[in-house]
């Protein structure tokens, strides 16, 4: 499985009422646009948003994915926009 | 360094080759180098090279941002310190660059720099400066 999926999957598994959309950056799979949709973002600022997407994806920078495009919110202003 | 302009990360450092820079900073010597880079200016943005020739787009765009603010800021390249490209992901638990630090304190990266631009908030954040 390549880099994007395994972002989406691993999100999906961490995060189970996770919205996650990932598309490509460049068109080689491993620079990724990543939006996640997700009610534990509540409360919770830009960067603890974003920390926590990224403390999921951790392991899979030390591996092949290079870059990630982070947006977050909360699955309410996913279905408003 | 991978002429792709996207690489905003590294790759697992590679074992220092002959000649090429070894950190010497370790442990809390390296924790008191972070601090005091990190503490170094209001706004410091750890980026790949420098304003004048940033080594990736991230970085890049992190640059051309602040330049907008029309506040002072300091950078960092972080290719230039194998220490602390290593021990500033430790330190803010954030995998990626460029990392902007506002007194002395996690921004984010470019992401969230360019969400914050966008809606106003970093110009909000700087005036407080």
């Amino acid at each position: 499985m390549d880099p994007m999926n395994r972002a989406k999957e691993l999100i999906e598994r961490q995060i189970p009422d996770a919205i996650v959309e990932v598309s490509d950056l460049t068109g080689t799979r491993d620079h990724v646009s990543l939006l996640v949709a997700s009610d534990v973002f509540k409360g919770k600022n830009l960067l603890e948003q974003h920390r926590m997407v990224m403390d999921i994806l951790k392991e899979e920078f030390s591996q092949e994915l290079h870059a990630v495009q982070i947006k977050t919110m909360t699955k309410e202003k996913r279905m408003n926009s | 360094m991978s002429d792709n302009p996207f690489q905003i990360l590294d790759d697992q450092p590679s074992p220092p080759q002959l000649g090429e820079e070894i950190g010497e900073t370790q442990g809390s010597d390296l924790q008191k180098k972070i601090q005091s880079l990190t503490n170094c200016a209001d706004i410091v943005l750890f980026m790949k090279g420098n304003p004048q020739s940033p080594q990736c787009g991230f970085s890049a765009n992190a640059v051309g941002i602040l330049n907008q603010m029309g506040k002072p800021f300091k950078t960092f390249d972080i290719l230039s310190d194998i220490d602390v490209r290593q021990g500033l992901k430790e330190y803010s638990n954030w995998p990626t660059y460029p990392q902007l630090y506002v007194k002395g304190e996690l921004v984010g990266g470019n992401d969230i720099l360019m969400e914050m631009h966008r809606e106003g908030n970093l110009q909000k954040l700087f005036d407080t400066l």
